[in-house]
């Protein structure tokens, strides 16, 4: 329960925190997507040849399609195609 | 509309907070269920888990989790500027629901206002919390391949909202060099360490080139 509670008010802590401090638009923040999700992105490409390619796929119609599910669709078949051996 | 968009990230939230139930249901029986109630972030709760296992003491997993979840600030702090008009409490409610997924499909619509994204995260909870409650009861009727493919398509989704984001060599540096040093740093601290540091990259670039 200890626990529980304390990894609560960990998270919330991150969240909430700069919603109640006043945070101009800085310059710098505009970054912050672009920078997250790459942070996000490059390790599980790097985890396996299946992933990067299936990534790399997801790259190739996304540049076409900007549509999130599409993204979604591919990612999943893509990746299981490769890993089923295709 | 909302449910359009929202579908990906809850069908995923569901099978993945169902393998989180699997394993959690194991170590915290249904205590498991309040987690992910009360925390609402699988990065963090997965890591829990797997330190819990390895006998880590309370403290030392709720700093982890603390690390892990920085992240957050960052995309907090984004996100806030754009609904001013919020009253306070719907601000503390927002805040709960921004995850990784909530932030992208949050910030993918250009025209969203805070009563998508209010919608966005309920729906999101929603599908995490019960994914977790059925984990917890029968997750293990769910081949385990299953479990490995689908958080690929959350990836998939930040590909595509990375490639409509990236406008200019500084977002692509920015890019480039956040997600080069993720790969080296590895482990929890990676995301926000990297972040950082490509925030800092793209901030040079444009000051650089003039963009």
């Amino acid at each position: 329960m200890m626990l529980i509670l304390g990894m609560a008010l960990a998270t919330y802590f991150t969240r909430v925190t700069p919603f109640f401090f006043h945070i101009r638009q800085y310059r710098f923040l505009k970054f912050v997507p672009a920078s997250v999700f790459a942070s996000l992105i490059f390790p599980d490409l790097a985890r396996s040849v299946d992933n990067l390619i299936a990534g790399l796929l997801v790259f190739a119609v996304a540049c076409k399609n900007r549509d999130l599910l599409v993204a979604f669709l591919t990612g999943v078949f893509a990746l299981y195609l490769l890993k089923i051996g295709v | 509309m909302v449910l359009k968009r929202a579908i990906p990230v809850m069908i995923s939230y569901f099978f993945i907070s169902m393998a989180f139930g699997v394993v959690a249901s194991k170590l915290f029986d249904f205590y498991s269920i309040l987690m992910s109630v009360t925390v609402f972030a699988g990065a963090a709760q997965f890591i829990a888990v797997r330190m819990a296992q390895e006998n880590f003491s309370i403290a030392s997993i709720i700093l982890a989790v603390l690390l892990v979840n920085s992240r957050h600030i960052l995309m907090c702090s984004y996100i806030s500027p754009l609904h001013p008009d919020l009253s306070r409490f719907k601000k503390a409610v927002m805040a709960f629901g921004i995850t990784d997924e909530t932030f992208a499909l949050g910030i993918s619509e250009k025209s969203s206002g805070s009563a998508y994204q209010m919608r966005l995260n309920f729906l999101s909870f929603t599908a995490w919390v019960s994914g977790t409650a059925f984990g917890i009861l029968f997750g293990e009727i769910i081949p385990e391949n299953f479990y490995h493919v689908l958080p690929f398509g959350l990836t998939a989704m930040f590909i595509s909202i990375l490639v409509s984001n990236a406008r200019g060599y500084s977002h692509v540096i920015a890019a480039i060099i956040a997600g080069l040093l993720s790969i080296a740093i590895g482990g929890g601290m990676a995301v926000i360490v990297s972040s950082l540091a490509g925030i800092i990259a793209g901030s040079v670039v444009e000051r650089w080139t003039g963009e």
